[in-house]
């Protein structure tokens, strides 16, 4: 229950955001994708890397 | 056999021993492409008279010379991201609609050292992104002919050119290969420059190349492989010889089956297949084994989500916000959505990377290869999409080198592929294995109506 509530709030930030800087009609017709956005950045919050681990970039 | 049907290894043969000469080859080509072209829609750019004088150069030098490197005389396309001296780069995009670049970029540069021609400029979606380009596919023009790297993949089908250049940030090599029943090459990330292509994500863009045999694949690589100071991501390591290792016989290698998660995204009739294809490869001396996926797998979908959509945001930022309108709806989602997320998740999305390339690494050490269906399906029949990246994204986000190779054809007669990848700068070893593979199913797929 907790985590949809994280996921929602996460969704709700973006599409307020996007109404912000892109206007309702736009924040509307992208709504569904930042959703999906919402839930990518909701689940690499509950699993981050060990501690160790330094980012990516260039290899 | 017809001077547009010989590969890369049978032309340059032909071409070395003086029995076919640069300016028949491109002249049967640019045939195939008067004939082919205006229902395929493979190219932006295509100058025949452009073409013709490099081959009649080539020509000439060929007889006063020799040849000048592995590739002479042979016409390659090249994906329209690509700069390419004195020949407009337009990314299919109305922002770069009257570039012209004053210098090629660097594997551009290498093809044209080791005495390939430029035939043309292959379509690519806008930016190389996922909004469908104007391409049909030669297999059934109903069915999308897959994307980013739509146009070299089917004038790659279709005979126009015996190889060309891609990309791949997600699945932008593979896909098309797949959809259209040809190889498609991605190296590890850092083994082809880079450098003088136009960006859609920095830290997933990889050189991608597409052609109709394994071993086509490795003399294209061997010429573009090595370190370039101009790529701030081009790997010091060493170059193998990757035509050394498809040239000679190769054992049967040790395959590790991945089943999780990509069985589970697969058509039942991809599932059969597949299952049919290792059967055979176990049947002809293979060692096939099943493999866990280590557990970063699940979350690195997200990180690679998240990183894609910043990147190109970033890259995107100025000319985006001189005009949105001007972006396909699917490029224009993508940026302002990559707009929104925060630096900390962006991070975190980069060092759940790391940590899957890691844990890929340790599972790479037991096997050759890892093997897995090339695309969930065949050429889904929706001409408004490219089809699903799925597969590749996870080998693209860690870096790996990865094939696909044709397999056979569906029940509705589309191609279908098998993907193999490896360690990190082991393309020798999953070209290797993929040639033992191509030799072993002997399976080389023409479209219908284009003999």
């Amino acid at each position: 229950m907790l985590e949809e509530k994280v996921h929602q709030y996460i969704a709700q930030a973006l599409f307020q955001q996007a109404t912000a800087l892109y206007g309702p009609e736009r924040a509307d017709a992208i709504r569904s994708y930042l959703e999906q956005m919402a839930a990518h950045l909701w689940l690499l919050s509950t699993k981050p890397p060990h501690r160790e681990v330094e980012p990516w970039f260039f290899m | 056999m017809q001077q547009w049907n010989l590969t890369v290894a049978q032309a340059s043969s032909m071409i070395r021993s003086g029995e076919l000469s640069p300016v028949a080859l491109i002249e049967s080509l640019l045939e195939r492409v008067r004939r082919l072209e205006p229902s395929l829609k493979a190219w932006v750019t295509l100058d025949a008279e452009l073409a013709l004088a490099a081959a009649r150069s080539s020509e000439m030098e060929l007889k006063s010379h020799g040849p000048q490197g592995p590739l002479h005389g042979i016409p390659v396309g090249i994906k329209d991201i690509y700069y390419t001296k004195g020949i407009p780069t337009t990314a299919c995009a109305p922002q770069y609609a009257s570039f012209v670049p004053t210098y090629d970029a660097s594997s551009v540069a290498r093809l044209k050292a080791a005495g390939a021609i430029i035939l043309g400029k292959a379509v690519t979606t806008q930016f190389a992104a996922t909004d469908p380009s104007p391409t049909f596919n030669p297999w059934n023009p109903a069915h999308t002919p897959g994307g980013s790297s739509s146009g070299s993949a089917v004038a790659v089908a279709s005979r126009m050119c015996p190889a060309a250049l891609g990309s791949q940030t997600v699945g932008s090599t593979l896909r098309p290969a797949a959809y259209n029943g040809i190889v498609g090459f991605k190296p590890t990330y850092g083994r082809v420059s880079k450098y003088g292509i136009i960006p859609l994500a920095w830290s997933l863009d990889t050189v991608g190349i597409l052609a109709r045999s394994v071993e086509d694949a490795a003399l294209l690589l061997q010429v573009m492989a090595g370190h370039d100071d101009q790529d701030p991501s081009s790997s010091t390591l060493p170059v193998d010889d990757y035509v050394g290792a498809v040239a000679k016989p190769v054992t049967p290698p040790r395959i590790g089956l991945v089943r999780e998660f990509f069985y589970e995204h697969a058509t039942e009739e991809v599932r059969r297949h597949t299952d049919q294809v290792v059967a055979r490869l176990r049947q002809a001396g293979a060692t096939v084994q099943d493999v866990r996926l280590p557990e970063s797998f699940h979350v690195h979908e997200a990180a690679r989500n998240v990183v894609f959509a910043v990147e190109a945001a970033v890259f995107h930022q100025q000319m985006f916000a001189e005009d949105p309108n001007s972006y396909g709806p699917l490029l224009r989602r993508l940026i302002e959505a990559g707009s929104l997320i925060p630096g900390v998740s962006y991070l975190q999305a980069q060092r759940v990377r790391r940590q899957f390339r890691t844990e890929m690494d340790a599972l790479l050490a037991e096997v050759d290869v890892l093997l897995t269906p090339a695309t969930p399906s065949p050429a889904p029949r929706d001409r408004a999409t490219t089809g699903n990246p799925l597969f590749q994204g996870s080998w693209t986000s860690c870096g790996l080198p990865c094939i696909a190779i044709p397999s056979g054809l569906s029940a509705d007669g589309m191609p279908l592929g098998i993907q193999l990848a490896s360690a990190p700068f082991t393309e020798a070893m999953v070209l290797a294995a993929a040639k033992w593979c191509e030799t072993t199913l002997g399976v080389t797929l023409m479209p219908p109506g284009m003999e």
